[in-house]
Order: C-alpha cells, then sequence, then structure tokens
C-alpha cells in the first residue's frame, strides 16, 4: 500500500480530512444456510478537503459496499466511516454530502424538475431556491429540454445526469458518485469529466468511483483501488506509478536500398503500416539502435518510451485481489 | 416537517398516477352507483339498501386500496433501490416512514371522501337533501380509521416481505380483527381450555370494528383497547360527530 495503511490513515483531527474509512468490512449472510461473504474486508483510507479522488477496482472489489457504509445506506460489520468529522450516518454531515448510487433508478412518474423539487425538499432546501437550483441544475446537466417528460422517458445517460443533478440539489461540499460514467457515451462522459472537474475548481471535495481507468487518469488527484474487498494502493498517481522505462518503442522509415539494423536482445518488432516498428526492452542501448538506423540509412519517425500506466497497475492489483491470490 | 410532507407529497403523487388505482375506484363507484338499481328491488326500504350497499363498496374497496397501497408502496421503494437517493439526505428514517404513511392515508382519504361524495349524490338523487345526514358522514368517517390500522399493517408486513405475501398477511389481520367479537363469544361459549386458547388470537389482533351498524344507525364502537386500534378518540369520531 503506498500512502494508506490502516494506521496511517488521516486521523479525525487532521483539519482537511473530510471523509475518513477506518477498517472498514461488511459481511453479507447468503441464502437459506447463510453463505458467508466478505464484500469488504477492513478498508482504511481518507479523503481530503478540495481534492478529486478516484475509488478504483474490478467488478465485484467492493467500491460500492464501501460506498453505502459512508452514506449509512448500510452497516458495517466492523470499523467506523466518519463525514465532515461526525460518525455516519449523521444529519448534519448528510447536509453537507450529495450522492450518486451506482445504477440510480428514480421515481419514473416524476419529472426532472418535480425530482429536484423533491431532492430540494428532502435537503431542507425553500421552496423559491429549490426552483432556481433546479433550474440551473437541469441546464448545467444538459437536460433543460427534457425538464416536462417523466423519467420513465429518459436513457440511460439521461437517467444518470438527473442522479447527478439530484446530487448536487443541497450545494453539498462533498460529492460521492458511484460509477458516475457507466452508461454514458463519449460525449456525456466529457460532460461529467467536465463538470467532476468544475466541482473540484469550485473547491468542493469529490469521490467518485470507476473502472475507466483513463477518466480516472484526466481528473482525479489521488486515487485508491481496491480488489478483492481489500485497500490495493492508495495516493496520487505520480506515487502509484513507477517512472522507470518498461520498454521503446522505435519507429523507423527504411528507404530505398536502406536496411534495418539487427535487433538486440530481447527486442521485437511491431507491425507497422509501411514503417518498420521495433519495441527495445528497458535497459537495451537505444542510442546505439538509432545511430545504426540512421548510419544504414533509415529515418527515424518516433522514439516512445513506455512508462508504467494506470492500467498496468489497475491489473496488476486486481490480480492480487482475485480469488485464489495471495492477500497483500 | 418539509421532509416528511415532501415524502408524503411524493406518495401520494405516486399513488394519484397509478392506474390500477383509478380501476379499482372506478369498480367501487359503478357499485354505488348500481345501488340505485338494487333499490327499485327493493319494498320501500330504497335509501336503506343503497346506503348498506354503498357502504359495504366504500368499505370493501378502501379496505382492498390500502392494501395494495399499503404492500407496495415501502416494498417498491427497497426492490427498486429508489430508497438509495432518498436516506443519504438530511432525513431520518423514521421519517421517511411517517412520510410514506402519510402519504398513502392523504391517498386513502381522498378515495374515501370521492366515494362517500358519489354515495351521497346518490343517496340525494332517491330521496333529496334529506337521506344524506350526519350518521353517513360519521360512517365514513369510521371506515377511514378501518383503512388506517389496515394499512399500518400492511406496511409492516412490506418491510420485511414480498407484495403478495403481505397482501395476504394484512388481508388475515383484516378478517381476523373484524371477527374479534365472534371469536370471543365463540370462546365465552365453548368455555374451558378449548376457549381460552381463542383469548390470545383476539388480543393480539387489531380490532377492526370500530365501525358497526346499530339498528339503522352506524355509530362508533367503543374499543376496548387502544392498542389494539387507535382507541375511543377516534373510533367515536372527532367531537363535531359524536
Amino acid at each position: 500500500m503506498t500512502d494508506g495503511d490502516p494506521g496511517s490513515a488521516a486521523r479525525a483531527s487532521e483539519p482537511d480530512v473530510v471523509l475518513r474509512a477506518d477498517d472498514l468490512a461488511k459481511t453479507f449472510r447468503l441464502g437459506f444456510f447463510r453463505k458467508r461473504v466478505d464484500a469488504v474486508r477492513g478498508v482504511s483510507f481518507s479523503v481530503h478537503r478540495g481534492e478529486i479522488f478516484g475509488f478504483l477496482g474490478p467488478n465485484g472489489a467492493g467500491k460500492t459496499t464501501t460506498l453505502k457504509m459512508l452514506m449509512g445506506l448500510i452497516f458495517p460489520t466492523r470499523g467506523r466511516a466518519e463525514i465532515l468529522g461526525r460518525p455516519v450516518p449523521d444529519r448534519q454531515a448528510k447536509r453537507r454530502i450529495g450522492y450518486l448510487p451506482e445504477t440510480p433508478y428514480f421515481y419514473e412518474y416524476l419529472t426532472p424538475e418535480e425530482f429536484l423539487d423533491f431532492a430540494g425538499a428532502l435537503c431542507d432546501l425553500p421552496s423559491a431556491v429549490r426552483r432556481q437550483r433546479a433550474d440551473a441544475l437541469l441546464a448545467r446537466v444538459g437536460l433543460d429540454h427534457a425538464r416536462g417528460r417523466p423519467l420513465r422517458k429518459f436513457s440511460k445517460g439521461m437517467l444518470q445526469r438527473i442522479g447527478i443533478a439530484q446530487a448536487l440539489m443541497g450545494d453539498p461540499e462533498v460529492v460521492v458518485l458511484d460509477e458516475p460514467m457507466t452508461g454514458l457515451d463519449p460525449l456525456g462522459r466529457k460532460d461529467i469529466r467536465d463538470l467532476i472537474l468544475e466541482l473540484g475548481r469550485a473547491g468542493k471535495t469529490v469521490m467518485f468511483s470507476t473502472h475507466i481507468l483513463p477518466d480516472v487518469e484526466m481528473t482525479c488527484d489521488r486515487v485508491a483501488i481496491v480488489a478483492g474487498g481489500r485497500l490495493r494502493s492508495v495516493g496520487t498517481l505520480a506515487s502509484l506509478l513507477s517512472p522507470r522505462v518498461l520498454s521503446t518503442e522505435v519507429v523507423l522509415r527504411l528507404a530505398g536500398a536502406a536496411t534495418p539494423p539487427a535487433l538486440p536482445e530481447g527486442a521485437r518488432r511491431l507491425p507497422g503500416d509501411g514503417v518498420t516498428a521495433v519495441e527495445l526492452p528497458a535497459g537495451a542501448d537505444v542510442d546505439g539502435y538509432l545511430r545504426a538506423a540512421l548510419g544504414g540509412g533509415a529515418t527515424v519517425v518516433s522514439v516512445t518510451p513506455r512508462r508504467e500506466s494506470l492500467e498496468d497497475v489497475f491489473v496488476r492489483q486486481a490480480a492480487a485481489g482475485a480469488p485464489g491470490s495471495t492477500p497483500s | 416537517m418539509r421532509r416528511i410532507a415532501a415524502v408524503a407529497r411524493n406518495t401520494f403523487r405516486e399513488a394519484a398516477r397509478n392506474k390500477i388505482l383509478y380501476s379499482l375506484l372506478f369498480f367501487a363507484l359503478g357499485l354505488i352507483i348500481s345501488a340505485l338499481a338494487l333499490g327499485q328491488l327493493s319494498v320501500h326500504e330504497d335509501r336503506r339498501m343503497i346506503r348498506d350497499v354503498g357502504l359495504f363498496g366504500v368499505d370493501v374497496f378502501s379496505v382492498l386500496i390500502a392494501i395494495f397501497v399499503g404492500v407496495n408502496l415501502l416494498y417498491k421503494e427497497l426492490a427498486l433501490k429508489t430508497v438509495y437517493t432518498i436516506l443519504p439526505k438530511p432525513i431520518a428514517r423514521w421519517e421517511f416512514v411517517l412520510g410514506k404513511w402519510l402519504g398513502v392515508m392523504a391517498t386513502l382519504v381522498a378515495q374515501i371522501v370521492i366515494m362517500g361524495l358519489v354515495l351521497a349524490a346518490t343517496l340525494m338523487a332517491e330521496g333529496g337533501a334529506a337521506a344524506v345526514d350526519a350518521a353517513l358522514a360519521k360512517a365514513l368517517w369510521l371506515l377511514l380509521m378501518n383503512v388506517t390500522i389496515v394499512t399500518s399493517v400492511a406496511m409492516f408486513f412490506s418491510a420485511f416481505s414480498s407484495p403478495f405475501l403481505s397482501g395476504l398477511f394484512a388481508l388475515g389481520v383484516f378478517v381476523v380483527g373484524r371477527s374479534i367479537p365472534d371469536v370471543r363469544a365463540l370462546g365465552e361459549r365453548i368455555g374451558g381450555g378449548a376457549g381460552k386458547l381463542l383469548g390470545p388470537p383476539a388480543r393480539c389482533c387489531p380490532t377492526c370494528t370500530c365501525s358497526r351498524r346499530r339498528g339503522r344507525r352506524w355509530v362508533g364502537r367503543r374499543c376496548r383497547s387502544m392498542a389494539r386500534s387507535w382507541g375511543p378518540a377516534i373510533s367515536d369520531g372527532p367531537p363535531c360527530m359524536r
């Protein structure tokens, strides 16, 4: 674990910690024989004020269960959670939180305006404020054109948008989104990504779970990776990703009688359309290879060092959490 | 209070947009109006026939609607996970349940008022304004008190059971509750150990016999146990109707 072992999880006394999970665990008892299923097995991390925090993990890793415990929807079997310095569930803390559940289901007989008004009333907002915020949020999530349409006629992407709008009705300090990009097309994903970044710029704390890694790389200040109900890593992207070069990809164009240089040991040729592409292993003499190529009459098109990506880390951590693997 | 009112308003809106409820309501209205034809078959008892059949219709259909709405609304919140959007908001769980109950009750009040108005109009069509008196309003009030019990029982079962089973349980409790005086009388008649065996069920079930017909008038029957019903104050009707 990079910086978030249970002992070093942010303490309540830390002023900038807005959300803290301390050894959270949840065991479900399923079926007639009450078979034990450990969905979350002691997760500890903290989210700091004003940051965008990504909560990553493969399907079934325990992300949604952890978020439900943080929101007070289910009770942990062990451990404790705090939001804004108060133990979950707390009415005062709830006033300052917005939450989008996974695959949200809403009252399908309501129109977006009615639904947002309902969400605002639950946050104790006066009628005039509710109307004003509903108008602004409908415009912000791009549902202005559908304000009179019942939610049952909404597409999955539109439901996701109205879900985010209801989470923001109370103008919360902390926004927790469970898989906000699910079911959205690329344009919708970009909209939500922009919205998350906008919330971050407005000083709000955003925590969202996902397994769409490019979105995380583009938006998050810090990430936590869970797999098999355990926290595998938590930290900034820079601290999670190794700066070490794993391999170097060289693309050459061979004109006329030019010949490619001999491949160094461990190198392999990559498919290329009208060019010669080669992957040189870590530690290979790239300079020497390029000199040889230029000396042989080739033109260098590109040289790209490949470092560890979030996907590499994610796959490694997810594999560590797969059934049958040794817990880290 | 705003939060409870919001949940109640939403629950009422959900029920008001439910087409099945309208079917039940129209069926009840059809039965009440058809009492006009039944009245023609009786000998000099037209008004009484209309009143009896009409109140029977209001009674049966309000209980059916109470069970239908009561077993579905809370269960749907859990099954469809709409509750996941509500509970993270600053609302306590008891406020949510109370709001749902108030919403269901508002729906039932609306239904009983509509059925009562149609019954009153039917009576007036047969016997003029004199055919409608305070006893009718009191009877409707008592029927409403009955459905508060039925709704509560239905919502209680729907918190942990499927709508079908909750409906059966609630209907069962209602039937037993309606039969409590007969069960008690049976126990007294049998006597001995066997008779005493009937005591606990009669004591456990809420009494659903708050409204009873005495002679030609519908009157409130004082419920003996407040725990078994909503108490004498409600069962006797509001002071203006006593």
